[in-house]
């Protein structure tokens, strides 16, 4: 799947597919990829976390200020703050 | 194979445990006289602190938020006639990220080559937790993956197929329940059994996805081998050079590598040997054959075997309905409703029990300190035939200082903390840090700062030890140069007695008690805006920057063990504070006695200093006596009141109060505390500003102290030391001069 997204992409964010700040509660989705300008450590964290191509995650619960929103992903409830969440490119499960 | 096999011959190793003793000394681990090293390595909050206590008896604080042991903690124990050491790693998500406490952990395994490193896994997120587990599988085979938290996972409906797991991990896999001291005894005999096996270390190899990467790894791995055979995880190392992993081509530069080796023959054989260089400029040749992402794709396939290996062992995959106690608590606590209001009902609630369960015991204490052992001593030093000066200074400086420092702290302390713990463990504060972090995040700083803050309200040292939490650098000053704006309980008695004094004065009598209540509630919120807008202005100017990488992981609730956690909050959290206060608080006694003592020219240092700093005190809207106070008492807030108390009278010579020149002391109500600060010249400014003083001025020296060894600067230290007081100058100062002018 990381292969066939990076032929197409290369891990620029593609305006019409969905990023995981838009995700709403209640909807799944697939990680596919982390975009290109979130590197070094801010990207090896965003990895280490589970946010990795291919992982399942869906939206738990937004703090009262909708910002930083928790995500279940690989059995862990991690919170991000937007910014990083939009960084972060999904396909949602149907 | 065979040559490694010849150098680990069974005559050999009998001598020479694996671990490597100079290296661990030098990772600052004295293996000392134990037999056997042991690592312990896991994911953040997996009960890795539990399964340590529970090896070696310790009671280190386990609470459950994510990165508590950001420091090594270290312990032993004796199976079978053998001693072992057990050394707790930080827990981490991965080794290759570069964060300081990732690189702890990595070079302990990697360098000190511990004989038997546990990983400790948390049943419930197998999946999750391999990628660490897999990554230190290949930095070394003498492993055991400790399976904690089982019961939490049957619960969940997880069953793990212990087989399975140890078959594809290669390693022994022990289910546990640490909490429970279930499946102790077998961890401690399969740790008895590697640490006796005479295996060598190995590597264990991970699965390549893509033949583009294992191309280049596998013409560096062979070339490492030709040249090093003798070092073990040569595939790794070849796969950290071609990553560009700084560290690991500087341990190849100079030398270190070398300690990888068995014994010191291998060694001197490294030094000579010039293929370092060509193996170096060979992975710089092979890295332009990788594909742009080789990091994402190395870090995709270990997470991609995790997953394989998980879902292979789990037997049924999370097939019960998660009912959801979790998300059902989640629901309140982060409620747009109900979370803040909760969160300020609970913390009032802890605050208030704080305070008026302190009373009682305090008031024991000063009884059985002050009141019985302090004319006691006095008496024995007089029998002795003591000189009055030394007498004085033992007694009446040094002990009673302490005593009074020892009363009025510890029973605050022994409440505060062992409910901040327990609010810890249940998993309780990460939600708040998620409720706060959006305030958090427009002052540029982190949301887990609330959490230091709260740590901060029972003391500030303990809250600045508490920023290890915070990963990023940046975010992690501001916390500590913040930190002092959190009101501690040294200053709460300062606050109520002055309110109830002054401020409760002002309005009817049955409207005192909530009137002063609301004046102390605040100054700790004016604390708390402080807080922000300091974190807002050092993040704008000295510490601007990008707000780095916030991530936070909230844990599944956890019932907390209640007498456990008391007994450990009190260990590890009240005597260590109080310990360290009691440090500072011997030379400030014996200074308060010194100064009211020593007399130049016809009258005491203390007055001579109370004169000179009284124009800058009124200036301030306080007066010389106040600042000498908080001079004298810089190692600890809570002697303020009685030093200033002890003052007026030398200044006054009012009769009737005290025990005599230097005692520090309290009255016995409030009505003649009251004719005393009256006597003294004190106004309403002078308490109001009093109070605002007492919120904003430098750390106290335990706090100082602390700053200084958790920053390693100089310059921070200064900072945070004399940003609080320049502002608290100048607030207390405009103040006054508004006063001056209105009133």
């Amino acid at each position: 799947m990381l292969d066939i997204f990076r032929k197409k992409g290369k891990g620029i964010i593609d305006s019409s597919k969905a990023i995981l700040s838009e995700l709403i509660p209640g909807q799944k989705a697939f990680i596919q990829c982390i975009s290109d300008d979130c590197k070094g450590i801010e990207r090896q964290r965003l990895m280490d976390l589970g946010f990795i191509p291919g992982s399942l995650v869906e939206v738990e619960v937004r703090s009262p200020f909708r910002d930083p929103t928790a995500y279940r992903i690989k059995g862990g409830l991690i919170a991000l703050r937007k910014n990083q969440a939009s960084k972060i490119q999904i396909s949602l499960v149907s | 194979m065979s040559l490694l096999k010849l150098r680990y011959a069974p005559k050999d190793c009998e001598n020479c445990p694996v671990h490597d003793k100079l290296n661990l000394q030098k990772l600052g681990v004295n293996a000392g006289n134990s037999d056997y090293v042991i690592a312990l390595a896991g994911n953040p909050n997996t009960g890795k602190s539990t399964i340590f206590n529970a090896l070696t008896g310790l009671r280190q604080h386990t609470g459950n938020w994510t990165g508590k042991t950001v420091a090594r903690s270290e312990g032993s124990y004796q199976f079978h006639n053998k001693k072992y050491k057990v050394v707790d790693l930080p827990g981490t998500y991965s080794l290759i990220s570069s964060s300081p406490e990732e690189e702890i952990a990595r070079n302990f395994v990697l360098f000190g080559k511990p004989d038997v490193t546990i990983i400790v896994v948390d049943a419930t997120r197998l999946e999750r937790n391999l990628n660490l587990a897999l990554q230190m599988l290949e930095i070394s085979s003498r492993a055991i993956i400790c399976l904690n938290l089982i019961d939490e996972a049957e619960k969940k409906g997880i069953r793990i197929d212990k087989k399975v797991l140890s078959r594809d991990l290669g390693v022994p896999v022990v289910f546990t329940v640490a909490r429970e001291q279930t499946g102790i005894h077998e961890l401690l005999a399969s740790i008895e059994q590697i640490a006796l096996s005479e295996e060598p270390i190995k590597s264990r190899d991970l699965y390549d996805i893509d033949p583009k990467i294992a191309g280049p790894i596998h013409e560096l791995n062979s070339s490492i081998r030709a040249d090093f055979p003798f070092l073990p995880n040569s595939k790794w190392l070849a796969t950290r050079l071609l990553d560009n992993d700084e560290s690991i081509i500087n341990s190849f530069k100079n030398g270190e590598i070398s300690h990888l080796y068995a014994n010191l023959n291998d060694r001197a054989e490294f030094s000579e040997n010039t293929g370092v260089h060509r193996i170096l400029s060979e992975a710089e040749v092979l890295k332009k054959r990788l594909p742009e992402d080789f990091h994402d794709k190395l870090v995709y396939r270990t997470f991609s075997e995790a997953e394989k290996i998980s879902s292979k062992a789990t037997l049924k995959p999370g097939e019960k309905k998660r009912f959801n106690l979790d998300l059902f608590l989640d629901k309140i606590f982060i409620n747009p409703l109900l979370g803040y209001p909760v969160m300020l009902v609970l913390f009032a609630f802890m605050f208030w029990v704080t305070i008026e369960g302190a009373n009682v015991p305090s008031a024991f204490l000063f009884d059985l300190l002050v009141g019985t052992i302090h004319p006691f001593l006095a008496e024995l030093g007089r029998s002795m035939h003591m000189p009055w000066w030394l007498n004085g200074l033992l007694f009446d400086g040094i002990y009673l200082a302490t005593a009074w420092v020892v009363s009025v702290m510890l029973p605050p302390m022994a409440i505060f903390f062992p409910m901040f713990t327990l609010l810890e463990d249940f998993g309780y504060l990460p939600r708040v840090a998620f409720n706060m972090d959006n305030l958090f995040k427009k002052a540029g700083a982190h949301g887990k700062q609330v959490m230091t803050m709260m740590m901060g309200f029972g003391c500030n040292a303990a809250g600045v030890v508490a920023t290890r939490i915070i990963d990023s650098p940046r975010e992690r000053l501001i916390a500590i140069i913040t930190n002092n704006f959190a009101l501690c309980n040294g200053r709460w008695p300062t606050q109520i007695l002055v309110a109830t004094i002054f401020i409760g004065a002002l309005v009817p009598a049955h409207l005192a008690g909530f009137v002063s209540a609301m004046a102390v509630v605040g100054v700790a919120l004016l604390g708390v805006f402080l807080t922000f807008l300091i974190s807002w202005g050092l993040s704008n100017t000295v510490l601007k920057g990008q707000p780095s990488v916030f991530s936070l992981e909230l844990p599944p609730y956890r019932i907390p063990k209640f007498w456990q956690t008391l007994y450990t909050s009190i260990i590890d959290r009240t005597i260590f504070v109080l310990w360290r206060a009691v440090v500072f608080a011997l030379p400030a006694g014996a200074t308060i006695w010194l100064i009211s003592n020593i007399e130049i020219s016809g009258a005491p240092i203390a007055v001579h200093l109370i004169d000179f700093l009284d124009p800058v005190g009124w200036f301030l809207g306080l007066n010389g006596i106040i600042l000498v106070a908080y001079i004298v008492a810089i190692p600890a807030n809570e002697i303020v009141i009685p030093t200033i108390l002890m003052l007026i009278v030398l200044m006054t010579g009012v009769q009737g109060y005290g025990e005599g020149t230097g005692v520090i002391f309290e009255t016995e109500s409030i009505i003649s505390l009251e004719a005393i600060l009256k006597n003294g010249g004190w106004t309403l400014l002078t308490a109001v500003n009093l109070m605002l003083f007492s919120l904003i001025h430098n750390p106290c020296s335990t706090t100082i102290f602390t700053i200084y060894k958790e920053t390693k600067s100089v310059k921070w230290t200064l900072v945070s030391s004399f940003l609080p007081i320049v502002l608290g100058i100048l607030v207390t100062a405009s103040i006054a001069v508004v006063w001056r002018i209105m009133v």
